[in-house]
């Protein structure tokens, strides 16, 4: 994890995406897709605030309606997200990405942002979060490090992705 | 009604006052402020899912940020069901509740 402002994605030629991670970084990555695809599997353990974190509550104000909202679309969420993952683990060393990978890759680092940041307790205090504070012995460093490395790369996916997004008119279809 | 005054009359009469609050009733789907998802993100989301312009998307990011939450789609119960599942999978806290 460098400190050189570098462009970790960008569109290429044949609307491809080039990928310049480091090995390192890739590894961070594989590992985490790891978890999160242990985590997931045979239905997501809500328990846990971090994962309940991906699925929100639809309808806090209709139990029934919500119930409802959950079996109509819960296990397609789910299937969704395991598909991003496989399609992650899939290209983890891949050089280019075709514009539905890097949209895969954009899913999964959220989510792992939203996963972690939530385990860090992220807004919940004044602490700060960019990884600069935390000293090698507390507990928090690594995540707070991984959650830092993970907001740069959504940021820059997002960059990458919305620069093929078309132009539309400023007024917004009613 | 007798046989005065034709059927059709009578029908016509009786449906005017009806129609209006037989309209549907009107959903929205509202994105709540979280501390964890980027704003350029956020943006990014709106547009890709609603296509909204850039300009349209950021203040809608914006409004959540500032004020907690805003109205990102309105229409049935389906469409808003349909909205807040696109949101869900991208992360997004979106809720549904009528207009």
């Amino acid at each position: 994890m460098t400190e050189e402002p570098r462009t970790p994605v960008q569109r290429v030629a044949g609307g491809r995406y080039r990928l310049r991670l480091e090995a390192g970084e890739r590894r961070v990555i594989g590992a985490l897709v790891g978890e999160l695809k242990a985590a997931t599997e045979g239905g997501t353990d809500l328990a846990d605030p971090a994962y309940a974190r991906l699925y929100p509550v639809a309808r806090p104000d209709d139990p029934d309606a919500q119930a409802e909202f959950v079996s109509l679309v819960r296990e397609d969420l789910e299937d969704g997200r395991r598909r991003a993952l496989e399609i992650v683990a899939r290209t983890l060393d891949a050089e280019t990405l075709d514009a539905g990978e890097v949209a895969a890759w954009l899913g999964v680092c959220n989510d792992l942002r939203l996963v972690i940041g939530t385990r860090l307790g992220v807004g919940e205090d004044d602490i700060d979060h960019d990884g600069t504070d935390a000293g090698t012995d507390d507990p928090d460093a690594w995540p707070t490090l991984v959650f830092s490395f993970l907001g740069w790369l959504v940021g820059e996916l997002v960059d990458a992705l919305a620069a093929g997004l078309p132009d539309v008119p400023e007024e917004p279809p009613v | 009604m007798t046989g005065t005054q034709g059927p059709e009359t009578a029908t016509i009469v009786r449906k005017v006052p009806d129609e209006t609050p037989v309209a549907a009733p009107r959903w929205v789907v509202i994105v709540w402020n979280d501390p964890i998802n980027l704003m350029t993100y956020v943006t990014f989301v709106l547009r890709k899912l609603f296509g909204y312009s850039e300009p349209h998307a950021r203040r809608l990011m914006l409004q959540v940020h500032h004020e907690g939450r805003a109205v990102v789609s309105a229409g049935t119960l389906e469409r808003c069901e349909y909205d807040a599942t696109r949101l869900h999978a991208h992360g997004l806290w979106a809720t549904i509740s009528r207009d």
